[in-house]
């Protein structure tokens, strides 16, 4: 194979790694995990796991594939149309992930097997529900064992998620920051005590936390005869281990009522013919566009992602407001959605690359497939919410796709009235002439609309050719 | 405190864990508290069991966690 990439993520676990060639992304099986993977395949795990949407299916490719030309196996998996990550996720998101995980360690213990690794971005979204991608994740279960991944598993899923419902929502960010989850000793110091009250979060967040500092830097104990069938790690302890991270996990629950933006719909942002007459312009230009990937980007609970996603455009709706996320999410899982994925982004610092040599986790900008972007009332928050120049929007939007459809909110609307109310109005630039004079700069307008009962304008722009003025 | 450690000590004596080949450094102390869980959770299960049990003697029908109950949240 001559031209293929290693992705930069993929190089920890010696079972094998995944690598991109000709567009497609494809993952070796190494010589040394011949015997798992044989079992993985044959003892029916495989199957069952792919037929309840929990492992991502795959065929075997030729091993002329191979970039180092010494796998056993190389596997071309289902291509994920995005690949996102948790500290990206809202709560329901994360939790689900947990779930799915527990789900999956459980069928493999049935089957013999047990899950090496538990991490949160070997988890991915597919027709909107979660999955894992990783299939070297399994091996084989011996009699006695502990379960390896426990402290991966507790670290990127139950820390979060009982930070984020028993703490504050926005402690998910602590993701970015620990790239391997969040310390437990950490977790623990910022949890209210009332936690010492919940036992699951007692035993596996406190005093886990607890026994790695008693046992830092120490061996655990060597195996040895059991003197008795109660203190040995079966695998019936191994199920009920599970069965009390997936009790403790379904017992947390966030309330998004306090966010102000996933009622924003609710408020007064327009009188309903102004969002009516949106509605049908945002569909109009979609219908001329006809993207096959979206990104909506200040997507709220996503509204206008639907116009896309329910004509079949693979749909990214992105939002930072973790309310607005998790209301999208909810909806999506209600309706049954297979081509919308809610994530959670605060544009004005959009994910960056991460982890070693900043190569294991891509930013958002290096993950964007899309053709077109939804940017509706969007461009006053960055340009006067954050003071970002109407120019360096232009020039970021449009090169993350070929089409843009674009809201521009004067100040004379109600919403950027809010904005500059605590402020000095330093934005003397910030017109309408100013905004289709910057944007013209690097696209052409092929449409422009004014919404009924506001001040506001759409706009369709197609980004120009490179070189062309 | 104490009697935690004291607890986690005597789960050590009695039993011993099979260390595997693993790329994931597992954490001893993430290793060992497993066996104190595995414990204590393994008496509610226990009890649980012979709860249901003693109220299905008195025909009375609990609500307990299906064994399979996550599987829905991945069925189409």
């Amino acid at each position: 194979m001559s031209d293929s990439r290693r992705i930069g993520g993929s190089f920890r676990d010696p079972n094998g790694f995944v690598f991109v060639a000709d567009g497609l992304v494809y993952r070796q099986v190494n010589e040394g995990y011949r015997s798992n993977y044989d079992q993985l395949m044959e003892s029916d795990l495989y199957a069952e796991l792919v037929d309840r949407a929990l492992l991502i299916p795959h065929s075997e490719a030729g091993s002329n594939l191979s970039p180092d030309g010494q796998g056993y196996k190389i596997l071309q998996p289902e291509q994920i149309p995005f690949i996102s990550y948790p500290y990206e996720w809202s709560f329901s998101q994360l939790k689900d992930a947990a779930l799915a995980t527990l789900n999956i360690q459980r069928r493999a213990l049935r089957h013999g097997m047990i899950l090496k690794d538990a991490s949160a971005y070997n988890i991915q979204f597919r027709h909107g529900k979660p999955l894992l991608i990783d299939s070297l994740s399994f091996e084989t279960y011996q009699d006695g064992q502990a379960w390896v991944a426990y402290r991966q598993f507790c670290q990127h899923f139950l820390a979060p998620l009982v930070l984020m419902s028993r703490k504050d929502i926005r402690l998910s960010q602590l993701l970015r920051v620990y790239i391997d989850g969040i310390p437990l000793d950490l977790a623990k110091s910022l949890l209210p005590k009332r936690t010492w009250l919940n036992l699951g979060v007692v035993m596996h967040l406190h005093l886990h936390a607890r026994a790695q500092q008693r046992y830092a830097n120490k061996k655990p104990p060597a195996q040895s005869e059991p003197t008795s069938r109660r203190g040995r790690l079966d695998k019936k302890a191994l199920m009920n281990i599970c069965d009390s991270l997936r009790s403790t996990v379904n017992g947390l629950k966030w309330d998004p009522k306090s966010t102000s933006w996933a009622r924003y719909y609710e408020g007064d942002s327009y009188r309903e013919e102004g969002f009516d007459d949106k509605y049908r312009t945002v569909t109009e230009y979609l219908s001329i566009v006809k993207p096959d990937c979206l990104w909506d980007l200040g997507a709220n609970t996503g509204a206008f992602s639907r116009i896309a996603s329910d004509q079949g455009a693979f749909t990214v709706s992105i939002d930072s407001d973790p309310g607005a996320v998790e209301a999208n999410y909810l909806q999506s899982i209600g309706l049954n959605e297979t081509q919308l994925h809610p994530l959670l982004v605060d544009l004005t610092n959009p994910s960056a690359a991460l982890g070693w040599a900043n190569g294991e986790r891509d930013s958002l900008a290096q993950r964007c497939k899309a053709d077109c972007v939804l940017a509706l009332a969007l461009v006053h928050h960055l340009a006067i919410g954050n003071n970002v120049p109407l120019r360096n929007i232009a020039k970021y939007l449009a090169a993350l796709a070929e089409w843009l459809i674009i809201e521009f909110v004067p100040k004379s609307d109600a919403k950027v009235k809010v904005l500059l109310a605590s402020r000095q109005d330093i934005f003397a630039d910030y017109t309408q002439s100013a905004f289709e004079d910057v944007f013209s700069e690097i696209c052409e307008i092929v449409r422009s609309n004014s919404i009924q009962s506001s001040e506001r304008r759409l706009y369709l722009m197609r980004r120009r050719p490179a070189g062309a003025s | 405190m104490k009697y935690f450690l004291s607890l986690l000590k005597l789960t050590t004596a009695v039993a011993g864990l099979r260390i595997l080949f693993a790329y994931l450094d597992p954490g001893s102390g993430s290793l060992i508290v497993q066996l104190l869980i595995a414990v204590v959770v393994g008496i509610l299960a226990t009890f649980r069991f012979w709860k249901s049990r003693l109220l299905s003697l008195f025909g009375i029908r609990q609500e307990t966690d299906e064994e399979d109950g996550d599987d829905n949240a991945n069925e189409n």
